[in-house]
C-alpha cells in the first residue's frame, strides 16, 4: 500500500525549516521517522526545503554597541554550526568592520551600521557591513591599521567600497561542514 | 553589558615583576580604559607579564594597546611578556596579526615569570 504525505504536513515543516540549517536537518530527520513509521516497506519520498540562514541586524553606530553585536553573531554562527577557529575568525572580521564604521563616525551623530550574513548551500559565508552615518573625510587618529589586514587575513575575500552615504564592505568565507 | 564590566584587569605583584591578567573582551570601546588601568599598575616596574588565557575577544585596537605597551617598556629597558596557553581564544589573533612574533609569548605565568625574573 502507498503512503501518501498530506500537503499540510510538508508546508508545516518548511515553515519550521527556515531560520537555521541545523534546525532544518533536525525537523527532517524527525518528520521522515513520523512520516514513514507506517509505511512498512512502501517507497517514500519526502521534498525537504530548507532556506539559507540568514542573520541582520543594525544598531547605532557607538562603540559600546559593539559588544552586544558580537553576542548577537556568536548565537548564529553556533545555530548554524561553525567550528570554532572560523566563528573566531567570522567574529573577528566583523567586529573589524563594524569598529572601523564606528570609529569613521561623528560621535555626536553617529548614524547606523548593518550587519548581514548569508550562509548559502554550499556552506559559502558572506558578511556585509554597512554604515548610512556620515563619514568624516580625514580617517579618526589612532591605530586602526591593523583592521583590514586581520580581515583580509582570516576571510577568503574582502572588498571595501566607499560611497557618498558610507561604506560597505563585503567578505566572504567558505566554512567547514560541522 | 557596559563598557566597564566588558573587561576585567586583575594585576599582582611577583618580587620586582607586575602580573597582569586580562579577562572578558577587549575592543575599540574599552581599550583606552584597559590601558590606562594597566600601566597605571604597573608602579614603575618595567618588567611585565600580560596574561591573556581568560580573554574571549581582542580586536586591532587591543593589539595596539599591547604593541604600545610593548614599545614604552622596551624604552625603559624594561621587557613585556605575553601568557598565551594554547587552547587560549585570542590565539589566533595574536598570531595572525604577528604581534606573537614581535612580543615575547609563554604558555604559563610561571614560564613568563621565571623569564623575566632571568632577564
Amino acid at each position: 500500500m502507498r503512503s501518501w504525505v498530506p500537503m499540510a504536513v510538508i508546508a508545516t515543516a518548511v515553515v519550521v525549516c527556515q531560520g537555521s540549517l541545523a534546525r532544518a536537518a533536525w525537523m527532517s530527520d524527525e518528520r521522515v521517522w513520523r512520516m514513514t513509521a507506517g509505511a512498512g516497506d512502501d517507497d517514500v519520498a519526502l521534498l525537504a526545503v530548507a532556506f539559507a540562514p540568514t542573520f541582520r541586524t543594525t544598531v547605532p553606530a557607538s562603540p559600546e554597541k559593539l559588544s552586544g553585536l558580537r553576542r548577537e553573531l556568536r548565537g548564529w554562527l553556533a545555530a548554524v554550526g561553525t567550528d570554532d577557529d572560523a566563528a573566531s575568525d567570522v567574529l573577528l572580521a566583523c567586529g573589524e568592520a563594524a569598529a572601523n564604521a564606528v570609529e569613521h563616525a561623528f560621535p555626536e551623530d553617529p548614524g547606523e551600521l548593518t550587519v548581514e550574513l548569508r550562509l548559502s548551500a554550499d556552506r559559502r559565508l558572506t558578511l556585509r557591513v554597512t554604515d548610512t552615518g556620515q563619514w568624516r573625510r580625514v580617517p579618526a587618529p589612532g591605530d586602526r591599521g591593523r583592521g583590514l589586514p586581520l580581515m583580509r587575513a582570516v576571510m577568503d575575500s574582502v572588498l571595501v567600497e566607499p560611497g557618498e552615504g558610507g561604506t560597505v564592505v563585503t567578505m566572504q568565507r567558505r566554512l567547514a561542514r560541522v | 553589558m557596559s563598557e566597564k564590566d566588558l573587561a576585567r584587569v586583575a594585576l599582582e605583584r611577583h618580587g620586582d615583576a607586575v602580573l597582569a591578567r586580562l579577562s572578558g573582551e577587549i575592543d575599540l570601546s574599552n581599550a583606552r580604559a584597559v590601558e590606562d588601568q594597566l600601566t597605571g599598575g604597573l608602579a614603575g616596574s618595567t618588567a611585565v607579564a600580560v596574561d591573556l588565557s581568560g580573554l574571549s575577544y581582542l580586536d586591532s585596537a587591543g593589539l595596539a594597546l599591547l604593541s604600545r605597551l610593548a614599545g614604552r617598556l622596551a624604552e625603559l629597558s624594561g621587557s613585556l611578556r605575553l601568557v598565551v596557553p594554547p587552547d587560549a581564544f585570542v590565539g589566533r589573533t595574536l598570531s595572525i596579526s604577528g604581534l606573537a612574533s614581535a612580543i615575547p609569548v609563554d604558555e604559563t605565568v610561571e614560564a613568563a615569570l621565571a623569564a623575566l625574573a632571568s632577564g
